[in-house]
């Protein structure tokens, strides 16, 4: 009890001092359209303001507002939010077959990113296609990243293609690794030779779904293996599905467990993503 | 700004484009080497060649976006793309914004031409009419004549490339150059005097721009260099291709014409 004391009051210490930014949220109504068969369907509506009014209330000053899969590409109401308030960024859910045109108004607004989910998906598509090099290429030239989620045991099949594209690449949640495997998962070691390899980086987020005591593992091997400059911090707030289990300042502790000193905490909790995201 | 005497004013007919650049997987080519937009700026500005026009290359299908970027860039460059039939009119409206003046139909490397007559084609070409864009055709010569005949019905004006590239053992027989030599007095059609390296030898290229200047006239004849000359990037330069406008047009004056005002009020304008 004494050590979760200690974190608390240095999450608290940090928080209010230094830069904040929480590198993966949603938000959402109840009546948007969603998917047949969504992966979630959450019944109330989440929306920036009231995710802004937690952002404030933790000492969180900027954002990154992720593409939730039940809305598919109905990115509309995210990018509203986003055209609002300067202190949010986004990733968009969008065909491979998107004209530059549209991805360029959407930078305008403040979308940075594209999400590409093979989470649920049975068969991943052919990335190698003129269709989805094309699209790569595209992100790749407006200086847009991929925001890739992705069971670990699968990241070596589609690794190469992202890479070979040169585009920049976010992976989600520590890259989901096999529970089973953990850091020997062959997921989580390709990650870390990408991260290596300098256009990869990875959201420490979602430690509520994998398990708390997993991820303080995964962290402390990611920053043993690649150091603190590729580590963003996401909340995952309103933790769709985990609603009453989960608070936000939970998801800053999950990650302060692990941090070693001040200067990895400023990098992880805030200066990466500042520079990925925001510059 | 004093043009060297005797050079074209308007390059209309090169290609940009870089290595790393995405291939469709029909590519009939594979560069040598990038021909990027500061390379093909500084080859006119040797040769004292003041404006340009790109035209899309077929083996990056329809990413157009480096073209685009160069057009954006710079104002003495302007480009055709290759789009699909279905494309949006807002994005074409954009790309017209930016420096884009036609779509390519690059048929000569397809088995199978797409149908202009479809709903989907006629709407299309509606499209680029109402744009006042061209519709720039490069196929070969046997394969000319029902595509001009459904182009010439919707009204478009059409740009066909390299001499209407003739069958090689016809030269100015083959039907689809008398096709255009009929259908230049439409007033609306152009012919590209540009890579006669491709055609089957140096006197067909005279052959046809002799014919051509005889129907057509200055007014209706374009020159290009075809720069990066692809296939031929090491047999042909671009002093040879200005020399050939020298060879297929003898009149100082039309050549003048072809290299200046014919180009300028057809992509400048």
């Amino acid at each position: 009890m004494a050590e979760s004391g200690k974190v608390v009051q240095a999450v608290a210490g940090y928080v209010t001092r230094a830069l904040v930014v929480d590198a993966h949220a949603h938000v959402f109504t109840h009546d948007m359209p969603v998917l047949a068969n969504p992966r979630h369907n959450p019944k109330y509506a989440f929306t920036p303001e009231h995710y802004l009014a937690i952002m404030d209330a933790h000492g969180v000053q900027f954002a990154v507002l992720a593409a939730g899969s039940p809305w598919a590409d109905y990115n509309d109401y995210m990018i509203a939010a986003l055209r609002r308030h300067k202190r949010l960024r986004g990733t968009v859910i969008v065909e491979p077959s998107v004209e530059r045109y549209t991805l360029e108004a959407m930078a305008r607004d403040g979308v940075v990113g594209v999400r590409i989910s093979f989470i649920t998906a049975k068969e991943i598509p052919d990335l190698t296609t003129f269709a989805w090099r094309r699209f790569l290429r595209r992100l790749r030239d407006l200086d847009w990243h991929v925001h890739l989620h992705i069971d670990g045991p699968r990241l070596p099949q589609v690794l190469p293609a992202f890479e070979a594209a040169g585009v920049k690449l976010v992976l989600d949640h520590y890259g989901r690794p096999d529970p089973d495997q953990g850091i020997a998962c062959a997921g989580f070691q390709a990650m870390l030779r990408a991260i290596e390899r300098g256009r990869t980086w990875v959201k420490v987020s979602a430690g509520y779904r994998l398990g708390e005591e997993r991820v303080a593992a995964y962290g402390r091997e990611l920053l043993r293996v690649v150091g603190p400059d590729r580590l963003l911090w996401g909340s995952d707030c309103p933790f769709v599905g985990d609603e009453e289990a989960t608070t936000y300042r939970r998801t800053m502790e999950t990650v302060d467990a692990w941090m070693p000193d001040d200067a990895t905490r400023r990098k992880v909790f805030g200066e990466n993503a500042l520079k990925l995201y925001f510059s | 700004m004093t043009l060297p005497a005797d050079i074209p004013a308007v390059d209309c007919h090169a290609h940009v484009y870089t290595l790393d650049m995405p291939m469709s997987g029909e590519a009939w080519h594979k560069p040598p080497a990038d021909a990027t937009t500061e390379q093909y700026l500084q080859t006119l500005d040797d040769h004292g060649v003041g404006y340009a026009v790109m035209a899309a290359a077929s083996i990056y299908g329809d990413y157009n976006d480096y073209m685009i970027e160069a057009t954006r860039k710079h104002k003495r460059l302007r480009t055709t793309v290759i789009v699909e039939p279905t494309t949006d009119p807002y994005v074409l409206r954009q790309m017209r914004d930016d420096g884009v003046v036609g779509v390519r139909l690059q048929w000569r490397s397809l088995k199978t031409t797409p149908d202009l007559s479809s709903p989907e084609y006629q709407r299309f070409l509606r499209r680029v009419r109402d744009l006042d864009w061209h519709v720039q055709l490069h196929d070969e010569g046997a394969r000319l004549p029902p595509a001009i005949a459904l182009l010439e019905a919707a009204g478009v004006k059409l740009v066909i490339d390299h001499f209407g590239r003739p069958t090689a053992d016809l030269g100015t027989a083959c039907p689809g150059f008398q096709t255009i030599l009929k259908t230049v007095a439409n007033g609306r059609t152009w012919v590209k005097l540009s890579a006669g390296f491709r055609l089957k030898s140096p006197q067909v290229a005279v052959d046809c721009a002799r014919g051509l200047l005889a129907h057509a006239g200055p007014e209706r004849l374009l020159w290009g260099s075809d720069w990066p000359f692809a296939a031929f990037e090491s047999s042909m330069h671009y002093q040879a291709a200005i020399d050939g406008l020298k060879a297929w047009v003898p009149d100082a004056q039309a050549r003048q014409r072809i290299g200046g005002e014919t180009a300028f009020k057809l992509y400048f304008a």
